[in-house]
């Protein structure tokens, strides 16, 4: 990933001007805590962008991952539609249909692995 | 009664007898996806449309890293030097920076949301998918049944 980074370097700053009524020990504490800010803030930048490079990584990923799905749901759609064409078109050949009323007996035979198929909730009668 | 007892409008529930050919971008799924009005919020930009995470979607350009600028290095200057022309050059600089970070947090929350809708539209695309391989297993194997007794179609 490209990261052109930046100040990383600590002599960013040049020396302020002489304090005044100051101890060197208050100017150390103070250069330290620059420091230590500088540091936390380097750290919390760069989860930022890991953050934000991780959750692009993923958001691309469900992007494709969606447009395969739909594409699968297109094919298997078609299919069903091939499907159903393949047997209206039987309809009107079927040799069920067109012999005549069997005796019972063999019309549940002829029924019995058709019930599931039209019973399934997602058809509407 | 037949195989074809149950017609075309049956086997393909009545809101989905979509016009051919498909166009797999108009494939709707139901997808109940409520974001919080807060994460929303922060994603919209007041004066403009809601952000909408089934329309918006992220191209790969806007979703590659960003390549960090280089900052100019912090040079001290002394408090005579700073007149009115460098405090207007702050100012100018300080909106921009602001707006860039305003606009940068904009689109990372709006990228979190629409990824969030996507992972649930992906599940009920799977759904689908489980669903229509059923029914498919369904009618061939009825129709397998039917030319095992009475030979091919």
């Amino acid at each position: 990933m490209p990261h052109s980074s930046d100040s990383s370097d600590s002599s960013s700053f040049s020396q302020s001007p002489p304090p005044s009524k100051q101890d060197p020990s208050d100017d150390m504490r103070k250069v330290q805590r620059r420091e230590k800010n500088r540091i936390a803030a380097q750290k919390s930048r760069l989860r930022q962008t890991q953050k934000a490079d991780t959750l692009h990584l993923e958001s691309e990923d469900l992007e494709r991952q969606n447009a395969a799905l739909r594409r699968e749901i297109k094919q298997l759609t078609e299919e069903m539609k091939h499907f159903t064409s393949v047997l209206s078109s039987h309809e009107p050949l079927c040799s069920i249909l067109t012999s005549p009323p069997p005796p019972p007996e063999v019309l549940y035979a002829t029924h019995s692995f058709h019930q599931p198929h039209i019973s399934s909730p997602r058809f509407q009668h | 009664l037949c195989l074809s007892c149950v017609s075309v409008g049956q086997i393909l529930p009545a809101n989905r007898n979509t016009p051919s050919p498909i166009d797999p971008e108009t494939i709707q799924v139901p997808v109940g996806y409520e974001p919080d009005p807060a994460d929303l919020a922060l994603s919209s930009i007041p004066g403009q449309e809601m952000f909408d995470p089934r329309k918006r979607k992220f191209s790969e350009e806007e979703l590659k890293p960003q390549p960090m600028i280089k900052k100019a290095r912090k040079v001290f200057i002394p408090d005579d030097l700073k007149d009115d022309k460098y405090w207007a050059r702050r100012r100018k600089n300080n909106m921009a920076a602001k707006r860039s970070r305003d606009a940068r947090r904009l689109k990372e929350n709006q990228i979190a949301i629409r990824a969030s809708f996507l992972e649930k539209e992906n599940s009920a695309l799977r759904q689908e998918v489980a669903d229509l391989r059923k029914e498919l297993g369904k009618c061939k194997n009825v129709l397998a049944k039917y030319e095992a007794r009475h030979g091919p179609l």
